[in-house]
């Protein structure tokens, strides 16, 4: 077809869609996960620790919660830039990723130091890294699953970075949530493992994800 | 392309397509045409080798790709970045595809000489294309592409919602596309 004929096609195609507003899918995400972690909650009394209004007072166990929370939240406007097809990774863009492991490095070393030697293994260890290691990925690809379909509508420019990004914010929120009812509360604990199975689902994530918005 | 011209023409591309998007069909037809001879001098320009129909084929695909994401353009922001920018994504996937390598850059866009269309004689025409259709998206394309009926006015005549007149005649073109390069 020449050129000319496809662009009188494309003329008479005024069909223009509104992009789907992303954070009301990871809201939604995120309304599914404290849904369910509820339901635990509610049916067999899982999902939420038992002491959690007492100990969420404490520093320690409240940055279990506020470090993801504030990684999602500032990958969060890098993640939308990067839907555009003009925006190219930059390095700032790195900063919620190094800011959040620097704070978990800093906190891990706080914790090394003030714990006694003969308590440490046992912090390290826990009782449900398992749980953290199982856990963690799959709330993430739950999220991941209902953000990066609507992310198609988008056009990234760079594709890989976007869908790193998408998994960065899903894995915040997922960690966030899987607080609640976890009462490993040594940095020693989710310093490591948190972060284990938030990588390994960002890694996953941003591999299939690559894939998906590709355009 | 002198100096003072550049924000000129940046001005009135991005005034084609906020028009476009506002439903103005021929101001989205005049965007189309201005921007056609760019892409074509840049893969023109890095496409040496490639015979004219292979070129004009990637073309229309970086056209397609320009056109399905028209709502990834954010109306404060500069137009040439953003269509450039889905330019050479298509044009290095298309490269890619015919197993060449080559490097694209965006300053290729604001460098290149823009090259119009040449006659070539074996392109199907969009008759014998549409024939190849299923038969709802045939009926669709001709009555809005070939006898020129509105989406609206197409919607009455086929007694079905201007949404679902809509979808029909974008998937035609996306299968026009596919059949163009066969």
């Amino acid at each position: 077809m020449k050129t000319d004929q496809f662009i009188d096609l494309l003329a008479k195609d005024q069909v223009v869609e509104k992009l789907p507003k992303l954070g009301l899918y990871y809201l939604a995400g995120a309304l599914l996960l404290l849904g369910y972690t509820y339901y635990l909650y509610a049916s067999s009394g899982m999902g939420v620790r038992a002491d959690y209004s007492e100990s969420i007072v404490h520093f320690l166990v409240a940055v279990k919660q506020i470090l993801p929370l504030g990684l999602a939240f500032l990958a969060f406007p890098f993640l939308r830039e990067l839907l555009y097809p003009e925006t190219r990774w930059k390095q700032r863009m790195r900063l919620p990723v190094t800011l959040y492991v620097a704070s978990m490095v800093a906190l891990f070393v706080y914790a090394w130091v003030t714990t006694e030697p003969e308590l440490r293994m046992m912090a390290f260890v826990g009782k449900s890294s398992v749980k953290c290691l199982v856990t963690i990925p799959i709330y993430s690809f739950l999220v991941m699953l209902i953000t990066f379909i609507p992310m198609r509508k988008f056009a990234p420019g760079d594709p890989k970075h976007a869908a790193m990004m998408g998994a960065v914010v899903a894995v915040g929120i997922s960690a966030a949530i899987y607080a609640f009812g976890c009462d490993e509360d040594s940095p020693l604990f989710y310093a490591v493992w948190y972060n284990v199975g938030m990588t390994f689902a960002a890694l996953v994530g941003g591999f299939f994800g690559y894939k998906l918005l590709k355009w | 392309m002198k100096e003072q011209e550049k924000p000129k023409s940046e001005e009135r591309l991005a005034e084609l397509m906020r028009a476009a998007c506002n439903g103005d069909q021929q101001a989205y037809r005049t965007f189309l045409l201005t921007v056609s001879p760019i892409i074509r001098g840049v893969i023109r320009a890095k496409a040496g080798g490639l015979p004219n129909e292979t070129q004009e084929d990637i073309l229309q695909d970086v056209l397609f790709a320009i056109h399905s994401k028209r709502d990834t353009w954010r109306q404060d922001h500069p137009i040439k970045p953003w269509f450039y920018a889905i330019a050479r994504y298509k044009i290095i996937d298309a490269f890619r595809s015919r197993g060449r390598a080559d490097f694209v850059d965006i300053d290729d866009f604001s460098d290149s000489i823009a090259a119009p269309q040449e006659e070539e004689g074996s392109e199907m025409d969009t008759e014998t294309l549409v024939t190849k259709l299923p038969k709802k998206q045939q009926t669709v394309v001709r009555l809005i592409a070939i006898d020129g009926l509105s989406i609206k006015d197409a919607a009455l005549k086929l007694d079905m919602k201007e949404t679902a007149v809509r979808v029909n005649f974008h998937r035609a073109l996306e299968r026009l596309r596919e059949l163009g390069k066969e």
